[in-house]
């Protein structure tokens, strides 16, 4: 080492901050160098000096303010940080994303009552006003509009619909009594559920079912349905295929929470849904005034809630938990809230009389600013009638069949509440 | 501070037990008045408050902390430069009996049996450090008194670690001679010490 490299490091050296062969090279020059020995003196002179001056002490009180602050800060904190250390936006996202539902889902509701009021004029029924329900498949209200507008058009051409539309892949609860050759064997008491349920069924569905009857009375011969049912429920071909339904097309008897549903009788494997008539299906529909009675009753105030206050039980677990249960005590809707450091989603289950999960509504969004919804249609059965996802912005590789394991396949007791359970 | 981030208080306690002192060392070094380092200090945590969401784990504690008091010293500083100073030759400590700095340092300050150290050196050496340079004294106090290694220096004041180390060189030098111009040597350290002692 030359003397100019040691001058470089002679402060490094008084300060300790050499080490090694480094340190002992510099001491190595220094004591063979009496310049460099000079320097280091003088800079060790004046740190000696220097160093007389004691530290000063802090000065005693202050901190409280500074301590009363720091707490503060924490505690809101604590109380703006979301469970599970999801950053704040994330949940402001689901909430946007909630209220993108809610705005979604009035519009087409105000768009379903306009059209139930077209066809109940054109029926001569008297479709009450449905007031709005969030969870509820955006897809049967649309649906529902569309069954009017093919109604007007069968009545100006029933000629050409005769030949053309293809009778329904499967029948109606009121249809079942008029139907009963469609279940060779087990109608009898289908039937009579059937006509039970269209007895204890809502005004608004009595009609919606008394206008499909109609409309399969006027233009599909008997017998044709029977034939027709497994060539309308062809695979689908959406993308996301339903589980393979091992049931006969049979229908289901459950049109409201109150009414009985009709376990499917072990037959032949049932045909897909597919995704052109998925819509159509009783049992599709069936679940749908499940869930809109769940919704009324609900608004009603006469569903008894429960929830886990919204804060994690630890590392993993749900954010949130609601359950909702009827006048009999029974669990008809159940809501979780998770997430992860990436995801933000709630679900929110529906269950039929038995305590069967019949539909499930997951939503809300991801860090990329996707937003998801997803919807699962379940038979008495549990198999998975139709299964969509939809994403109203972005992207995020949720899963396309949603895992059993995410959901309540059976309605949850008061432990579902407990910290540690499943699922 | 992960532990405080996460909005446990108790760990914010224990990071100003532990930093408190040490801060306002350096807080009284730099700006060379209790009374403003006081308030630095406290300004100086309630900005550790309020930026502690935003601490990175990148970065040592104390190297962001000392960044945020320099910062606090340096703009008050400022702020102070634009008011009116105290003449040199102005009213100093009113326990100096209402002399100017100037007599106090030049006639040796009080008397020897009053607290040698605080009369004989330690007004000396405050009064050194003062002479400083903003940028050198910034530099000596954090390395001397504050113990940070020159590298955490040169992110503390944003400055390249070698103009660092030149800072410090050129601030040792003018301690060396300012102290000699004061009288400072070792005997009269070495005479304040034994003073202290009896």
């Amino acid at each position: 080492m030359n003397h100019a490299e040691c001058q470089d490091r002679l402060l490094d050296l008084a300060y300790g901050e050499l080490e090694g062969r480094a340190r002992a090279e510099v001491e190595a020059h220094v004591a063979t160098c009496d310049a460099c020995r000079k320097d280091l003196a003088r800079i060790a002179g004046t740190r000696a000096l220097m160093g007389r001056l004691a530290p000063e002490p802090a000065p005693a009180g202050g901190e409280h303010l500074v301590l009363a602050a720091a707490r503060e800060a924490a505690r809101r904190r604590r109380e703006e940080r979301p469970a599970l250390g999801l950053p704040i936006w994330l949940w402001k996202v689901s909430v946007a994303t909630a209220l993108v539902a809610t705005v979604g889902a009035v519009s087409f509701k105000i768009a379903s009552m306009r059209e139930a009021r077209e066809r109940a004029e054109l029926q001569g029924v008297s479709a009450p006003a449905e007031s709005f329900s969030r969870a509820a498949p955006p897809a049967a209200p649309v649906e529902q509009g569309k069954l009017a507008r093919r109604e007007i058009s069968k009545e100006s051409t029933p000629a050409k619909i005769a030949a053309k539309a293809a009778p329904p892949p499967e029948r109606s609860v009121a249809a079942a009594p008029a139907r009963p050759e469609r279940a060779p064997g087990g109608a009898p008491p289908a039937v009579a559920k059937a006509e039970k349920a269209a007895r204890t069924a809502r005004p608004e569905a009595r009609a919606l079912l008394a206008v499909d009857e109609e409309r399969k009375a006027e233009n599909a011969p008997p017998g044709a349905a029977a034939a027709a049912a497994p060539a309308a429920e062809a695979p689908a071909a959406a993308g996301i295929a339903p589980e393979p339904a091992a049931r006969a097309p049979q229908d289901v008897g459950a049109a409201s929470a109150a009414s009985e549903s009709v376990e499917p009788a072990p037959a032949a494997p049932a045909p897909l849904l597919d995704a052109r008539t998925w819509k159509r299906s009783p049992k599709v529909r069936a679940v749908d005034a499940l869930v809109r009675e769940v919704e009324r009753l609900l608004r009603a105030g006469q569903l008894a809630e429960s929830s886990r206050p919204f804060q994690a039980c630890g590392p993993g677990e749900d954010a949130g938990r609601r359950l909702y249960a009827d006048a009999a005590g029974r669990v008809v809707k159940a809501v979780r809230q998770a997430g992860t450091a990436e995801a933000a989603l709630t679900w929110e289950h529906y269950f039929d009389a038995g305590g069967r999960l019949r539909y499930v509504f997951i939503h809300g969004g991801a860090v990329n600013g996707s937003v998801v919804e997803h919807r699962i249609w379940l038979d008495a059965a549990g198999n998975r009638l139709w299964e969509e996802q939809r994403f109203r912005r972005g992207r995020y590789p949720f899963p396309e069949v949603w895992p059993a394991s995410d959901l309540w396949l059976d309605a949850p007791g008061p432990g579902a509440l407990a910290c540690g359970s499943p699922p | 501070m992960l532990r405080y981030q996460a909005g446990d208080e108790r760990a914010f306690e224990v990071l100003l037990g532990r930093h408190r002192g040490p801060v306002h060392n350096f807080l009284v070094r730099f700006a060379g008045d209790r009374a403003r380092a006081e308030d630095l200090l406290q300004e100086t945590w309630l900005k550790v408050v309020s930026a502690a969401p935003r601490w990175e784990r990148k970065a040592r504690f104390t190297t962001w902390l000392y960044a945020i008091a320099r910062n606090v010293a340096v703009d008050e500083a400022r702020r102070a430069a634009h008011r009116k100073a105290d003449p040199l030759d102005g009213p100093a400590d009113p326990r100096g009996g209402g002399r100017s700095h100037l007599e106090t340092l030049a006639d040796g300050g009080l008397a020897p049996d009053r607290a040698a150290e605080s009369a004989l050196l330690r007004p000396r050496l405050e009064a050194a450090l003062r002479a400083l340079p903003d940028e050198q004294r910034e530099v000596f106090v954090l390395r001397e008194y504050a113990g940070l290694p020159f590298a955490e220096i040169a992110e503390v004041t944003g400055t390249p670690e070698n103009t660092v180390k030149s800072r410090m060189r050129y601030a040792l030098e003018a301690l060396r001679r300012k102290l000699e111009e004061l009288g400072v040597g070792p005997d009269l350290a070495g005479e304040a010490s034994r003073s202290a002692q009896r």
